[in-house]
This record gives structure tokens, C-alpha cells and sequence, in this order.
């Protein structure tokens, strides 16, 4: 056994490993090859296709339907319909983020020590060993000066003139080209995504994995989980094909994502008050800077420079984040001729967000109407005070390195504001609703910790009440990070598979 | 939820005259001056939930808009390949 896909003849496919993995983003992949490689049989089950470079699209359009889990339209339910990004195939988000790469921050072991007992020292250690680790798996290296491109250039020249520490962002990428193409997924195959190294060595140490292959439930006996069923999903026609059962002997690991993760569970009838709860985010907006001379956004890394200088005393990060042509003609306001008119400036344009560590606690929960997870969630005042801080930042540093106007976005400010009128940005509103956002880190929604009725997941990711049964995603991550997540996932996957080998 | 999302915004394209220039006709029926007046008004709509599906169905007009070789030229931009929709199989 090794790969088996989409099949709607043949029969049930039945299989019989050491450990099921459920899902293979940045958990799964980890948790699953760390297993392999621990020697024992492995089997990895994700809903999506399994796209190798050659397949990937290269436009946005192909981007949301062949790779973002339902065309990337799970929306916020609240005040608010806000996208909640995620992506649904073999390698999960790992295959359309930016590949950044940001070690866990020591303040987090500690928060998760005093509000859910469980980290301190003692985890930060194992957790940033494993975080040696996959950095030397991944070569992950500092963007390069010559896939650099001018917008990371103007950020970086930015901070400068303002007086704030950023940095070059470090990421799982070798010898990038600067081609501008991270999101679709890069087919110049530089991007070290999970499809192209964990899973395949998954394989060659004897390992099987499922794709198109949706879990509808786990399997229990009693209260120990044995296993997960479900039926193959062909990825274009959504057409459901044979059934598949893949059977535990010693454990079933769930890491399908904070959306996903708690609403597996809930569809296999565990229960717990918490589960769906504490769901997290960061939520991000951009100020898009317009300059005199050419910027050519979708030249250079995606994203490839950051600083967290403001990610304590302010809650939120900074980023380049360069956008293609057809999401930046979404993000102008207006249509027709008048949208027409705006666009002609993208050559002109750099994009630049924040990513705010919100305070706001959602939860997820199951639809009425199909399979697709229901996230409810809605930002407070006080995170809504760190959207106009950020934009404010933002606008600033645009107009230090010469921008003429910045498209703030915010509904009720002009279209463009110079730099003579920043001070509109005092009055920006903080109503949600004026805000256009998007959700990329999740956190949540089955969370680890040491109070039974808090958390979901013991301190080691065993969900309460079940034997063999473990989270590995960012559905078990108690509080956001304030950084990018992938880094923390993949070290605390490779923590849970050594707990699991040594069980 | 997209086939919904994606109905509601035509919907709302195709029938909101009547809400953004008081018209009582289809989109179809407008010359092209009321047309872009209805979009610009659809877009800048004081209702979220219009608002909304307006910037629904401008992220879908996207996507599509931009990926056209000839739109991508008028930016100095190689056309795309074509997106191959194909996936490993065993």
C-alpha cells in the first residue's frame, strides 16, 4: 500500500495500521512521518486531492477551487462575514501559505502556565528542540536580497525611517525566484510544503495514504477510538465514491484544523462542553500604499518581511503580503469604470498588513445545512482599537518611504488618503462591519489544558474521556501566538508522536 | 453557502436598481451610465449584508477577470497557463 485516491469501483478499501492520522497540514504530516520514522505503521487520511507541483494552477481562480478547503468560503457568522482561510489537500495550508517559519515565542509557554496549567519551561525546551529539528528538515533560511522584490524592500526601509525593529522573514522556501506565486503554490517546486517531503518520506518508510478521502466519523469501541470511516470524495464533482475504513491498533490522531478538528469530533458523537469552544484568531487587514515609481508587487517573496516589535505592547504584527491582480481588483472599492480606473494603478501599488492577536473567543459548530463547520465569531472594541492602530502604523510607514496615498479600505473614509490627511484615520470607525478582513491563523476549538471542563485535550492531546484518541493540529493551542502558528504546530506534533511512541 | 452566496449576488446585481437608483427595471434594461451608477452604489451600499454580497460577487468577477490573458497584457503581465486541475493518483 501507498497512495490510494478517489474510487468509485472496487469496493470498500479496509486497512488495518498502528496509528490513523486524520488530516495533513502542518500536524498531520508531522505527526504522521515522526510515527513512521518511530517505526511504526502509519496511515494519513486527508479530504483533499493530492496536488504536486505540476498540477498546481496558477491563478487565483484555479487556487480557490482546486486547493482552499470549499473555494475558501467558510465566512465568520457574527456581525460580520468574514473568509476563513484554509486550504483542503494533501500538505494542507503548508502548500498555499507563505511558508513562513517564526519559533514560538517563550511568553506563550508561559500564558499557557497560568491560564491553562499546563507548558513553562519545560515544554518551551522540547518544543524549540523539535523546532531545531524541522528547521534543518526544511532548510528553512532569511528570504533572499534578490527574491526580495521592491514592496519587502519599501517595508524594510520603512521600519527604518521610523524606528522600529522588523526582519527579513525566515521560511521553508530554498532559492526562491521571487516569483510572487506562494498563495497558488509554488511551481517552481522552491517551496518545501509538506506534500513534497513529509508524506513522500511517510511512503517510502512504508506508510499509506488516503486522499479524496473525507472522514465522516471515528470509529469507537467502547470508549477507546479504533479507527475512522468515511467515503472517497472525487475532488471536482464532489461525487462520493467507495467507502473506506482504516482501523487503529493503537491510536487515531486527529489533525484536521481548528475548524475541522472539533467538528470531526462532534460528528462521532464525543462530548465534551468545551468542544467547538475557545475558538481564536488573528485577523488581518491591509493598507495598500500608492507610489510615483513602479512597485511591481507580484515580483518577489510573498511575504518577506515581518516585525513583531508591536506584538506585545500593541497586539499585532506587521507583513508584507504581496496580492495578485485579481484579489487586489476585489479589494478596491467601487466598480465599473471607476474600479477600472483604480486598478490601472497596481503596478504602483505595495500591500502590507496586520495581523491582529485578537481577544475575541468564537466557537464552532456544526451546520444545519451540509458538512461545512459554522464558525462564530465577532472582535470586540478593544480589537477593533488595534485594526486603527495597525492601519495607522501602516499608512505611516507607506508615506515615510514616499508613498503619494494609501486605500485604507475602511468603509465611510475616502478612497485614498494623502499624507496630509492621516489624522482621518483617528476617526476611523470601529464598528466590524466597515472593516474588509480575512481569518488565516485559527486557533482552538479543542483545546489542550489541565481543567476538565475548560479543555477538551488533556496536557498531551488525548481528547478526556476517550482512550487513544489524540488532537495534533491548531485545534488543541489554547491562545493565539501572536505569531505565525505553523512553526509551533509541526514542534508540537513532533512532541505528541514522541509521547505516543513512548506510551 | 457558495452556491447560495453566489445566487444572492446576481440576484442582487441583476434586481437591485431598485433598491440603489429607485428604478424598477433589471439590470439588463439600464443603459451602461445607470449601469456603473447601480455597481458604484451596490459596492458603497450603507447595508453590510449588501455590501457584502457585492464584494461577493466582485472577488468572483475577479478571479475570473484577471486570470484573462488580454487583461493581463494591458498590465505588462505573461498570460497564465492553463490551471491543469489534475491531482496525483495512485
Amino acid at each position: 500500500m501507498s497512495h490510494l485516491s478517489y474510487r468509485d469501483d472496487g469496493g470498500p478499501v479496509s486497512l488495518s495500521v498502528d496509528y490513523v492520522v486524520v488530516g495533513s497540514g502542518a500536524g498531520g504530516a508531522t505527526v504522521a512521518v515522526s510515527l513512521a520514522r518511530g517505526g511504526a505503521s502509519v496511515a494519513l487520511v486527508e479530504a483533499g486531492p493530492w496536488r504536486d507541483p505540476v498540477d498546481y494552477p496558477s491563478s487565483m481562480y484555479g487556487a480557490m477551487r482546486d486547493m482552499m478547503d470549499n473555494w475558501s468560503t467558510t465566512l465568520t457568522r457574527g456581525r460580520v462575514f468574514w473568509p476563513v482561510v484554509q486550504a483542503s489537500l494533501v500538505g494542507g495550508t503548508t502548500v498555499i501559505n507563505s511558508a513562513i517559519v517564526v519559533r514560538t515565542p517563550g511568553d506563550v509557554f508561559e500564558l499557557w502556565q497560568r491560564e491553562h496549567g499546563f507548558g513553562g519551561d519545560g515544554l518551551a525546551e522540547r518544543v524549540w528542540a523539535k523546532q531545531d529539528e524541522v528547521e534543518r528538515e526544511l532548510a528553512v533560511q532569511p528570504t533572499g536580497a534578490a527574491s526580495m522584490g521592491r514592496s519587502n524592500e519599501l517595508a524594510i526601509a520603512a521600519a527604518a525611517r521610523i524606528g522600529f525593529e522588523g526582519h527579513v522573514i525566515r521560511r521553508n522556501v530554498t532559492d526562491c525566484l521571487g516569483r510572487g506565486q506562494c498563495l497558488q503554490g509554488c511551481t517552481s517546486e522552491r517551496k518545501r510544503s509538506l506534500n513534497l517531503n513529509y508524506v513522500p518520506e511517510l511512503i517510502a518508510r512504508g506508510g499509506t495514504v488516503l486522499s479524496c478521502a473525507p472522514v465522516s466519523r471515528v470509529l469507537f469501541e467502547g470508549k477507546r477510538a479504533v479507527g475512522v470511516i468515511g467515503r472517497f470524495r472525487a475532488p471536482v464533482t464532489r461525487r462520493l465514491g467507495e467507502r473506506f475504513e482504516v482501523r487503529a491498533r493503537k491510536a487515531v490522531v486527529i489533525a484536521a484544523s481548528a475548524t475541522r478538528t472539533p467538528l470531526l469530533l462532534m460528528n462521532s458523537g464525543v462530548k465534551h462542553p468545551a468542544l467547538g469552544g475557545y475558538f481564536r484568531a488573528h485577523p488581518g487587514v491591509g493598507v495598500i500604499g500608492i507610489y510615483d515609481d513602479v512597485v511591481r508587487m507580484d515580483f518577489g517573496a510573498t511575504q518577506g518581511w515581518a516585525s513583531t516589535a508591536f506584538r506585545e505592547s500593541n497586539g499585532f504584527k506587521i507583513e508584507t503580503l504581496s496580492l495578485p491582480l485579481e484579489l487586489v481588483a476585489s479589494r478596491l472599492s467601487g466598480g465599473g469604470a471607476s474600479l477600472m480606473q483604480r486598478i490601472e494603478s497596481f503596478d504602483h501599488m505595495a500591500h502590507w498588513v496586520i495581523a491582529v492577536r485578537a481577544d475575541a473567543v468564537g466557537r464552532v459548530s456544526r451546520s444545519w445545512f451540509g458538512d461545512d463547520p459554522v464558525v462564530h465569531y465577532s472582535l470586540g472594541r478593544r480589537d477593533m482599537e488595534r485594526f486603527r492602530d495597525g492601519v495607522k502604523l501602516l499608512a505611516r510607514m507607506h508615506f515615510e518611504v514616499g508613498a503619494k496615498a494609501i486605500v485604507s479600505g475602511v468603509y465611510g473614509l475616502p478612497y485614498t488618503i494623502g499624507p496630509d490627511q492621516l489624522h482621518l484615520l483617528d476617526q476611523v470607525p470601529l464598528e466590524p462591519r466597515a472593516w474588509t478582513s480575512i481569518l488565516s491563523h485559527l486557533f482552538g476549538g479543542s483545546v489542550m489544558g489541565v481543567d476538565p471542563q475548560r479543555s477538551v485535550c488533556d496536557p498531551m492531546g488525548r481528547v478526556r474521556g476517550y482512550d487513544g484518541l489524540i488532537v495534533a493540529c491548531a485545534a488543541a493551542l489554547p491562545t493565539t501566538l501572536g505569531v505565525n502558528p505553523q512553526h509551533t504546530i509541526m514542534a508540537l506534533a513532533k512532541v505528541r508522536a514522541d509521547e505516543l511512541l513512548a506510551a | 453557502m457558495l452556491r447560495l452566496g453566489l445566487w444572492a449576488s446576481v440576484v442582487l446585481y441583476h434586481l437591485g436598481p431598485l433598491l440603489t437608483l429607485y428604478i424598477p427595471l433589471p439590470v439588463l434594461l439600464l443603459p451602461r451610465r445607470l449601469r456603473e451608477r447601480h455597481l458604484e452604489k451596490l459596492c458603497g451600499h450603507p447595508w453590510y449584508p449588501v455590501r457584502s454580497l457585492a464584494f461577493n460577487l466582485k472577488m468572483i468577477a475577479g478571479l475570473c477577470w484577471g486570470r484573462d490573458p488580454a487583461v493581463r497584457a494591458c498590465f505588462g503581465m505573461t498570460a497564465l497557463p492553463l490551471d491543469p486541475g489534475t491531482s496525483r493518483q495512485p
